[in-house]
């Protein structure tokens, strides 16, 4: 996730928490230029982290909710992994008396 | 933003072994199954797992040389059928989530639960979370980049 290293282009994905911004508006305030916030928001969007919508003459940008379907995915393939894991553990100790692994 | 409250996450699994049993293994013998090469903060060093049977007590990952990754700490310890513990490896405790494991006889064995919740606290700062887990924990950055990458 080497896309939210950086800590201005943190602040951009953290401006856009708040709700769809256009990069006039997430750059202001910031001690950025516009083309430097377009090519973080150009980042975050390679990685899946932002999504960008026209609106009339505008982009907006805001935060991809399936980011979160990913990782919530993730946690699930990593409890799966480290329960079958616990499993082969806990049964290995019982096959002394429980003869039927 | 999606519904926060669907963001938990429950895994449960079946073990021949009695309820002491399993409670064992899953706390004071972590080290002997816990999968450290793909999840742990340092994959490549961490070689085993610490978690102290107590309210309060630390739940971490060690290097030979002796470094320490914290995961977490124990919220609730009873034994031989809950424990509650903080999950924030290689990430900052305010965006700890909390996992409960519980320990229910089923026949001659016991069935584990794991629950894994308190993502409303993070909302849609999940992804920045993830994001802060940064070095390490490869598995976690390889699978989430791959897949936000597709």
């Amino acid at each position: 996730m080497a896309a939210l290293a950086d800590p201005t282009r943190r602040t951009v994905f953290e401006r856009l928490r708040e709700g769809p911004r256009s990069v006039g508006e997430i750059a202001s305030g910031l001690p950025v230029s516009r083309p430097a916030v377009s090519q973080h928001l150009r980042v975050l969007k390679h990685a899946g982290l932002v999504r960008e919508r026209r609106q009339g003459t505008r982009n907006f940008y805001s935060v991809d909710g399936d980011a979160l379907a990913e990782l919530r995915e993730y946690f699930e393939s990593f409890w799966e992994d480290a329960l079958a894991a616990f499993k082969e553990a806990a049964e290995k100790g019982e096959s002394d008396d429980a003869g039927d692994e | 933003m999606q519904e926060t409250s669907e963001q938990v996450v429950e895994k449960s699994v079946t073990v021949s072994a009695p309820v002491e049993r399993a409670f064992e293994v899953f706390t004071a013998e972590i080290a002997t199954w816990w999968p450290l090469r793909t999840h742990a903060v340092d994959t490549e060093r961490s070689e085993s797992v610490v978690m102290e049977s107590h309210v309060g007590g630390r739940l971490y990952e060690r290097t030979p040389s002796g470094e320490e990754h914290l995961w977490g700490t124990i919220v609730a310890w009873e034994p031989p059928s809950r424990i509650v513990y903080s999950w924030h490896p290689g990430r900052g405790a305010e965006t700890a989530q909390e996992v409960e494991v519980t320990f229910d006889p089923e026949g001659d064995g016991t069935r584990v639960g794991i629950r894994h919740s308190g993502w409303e606290k993070l909302g849609d700062r999940m992804e920045e979370a993830v994001a802060s887990y940064d070095e390490g924990w490869d598995a976690v950055i390889g699978r989430y980049a791959d897949a936000a990458n597709s």
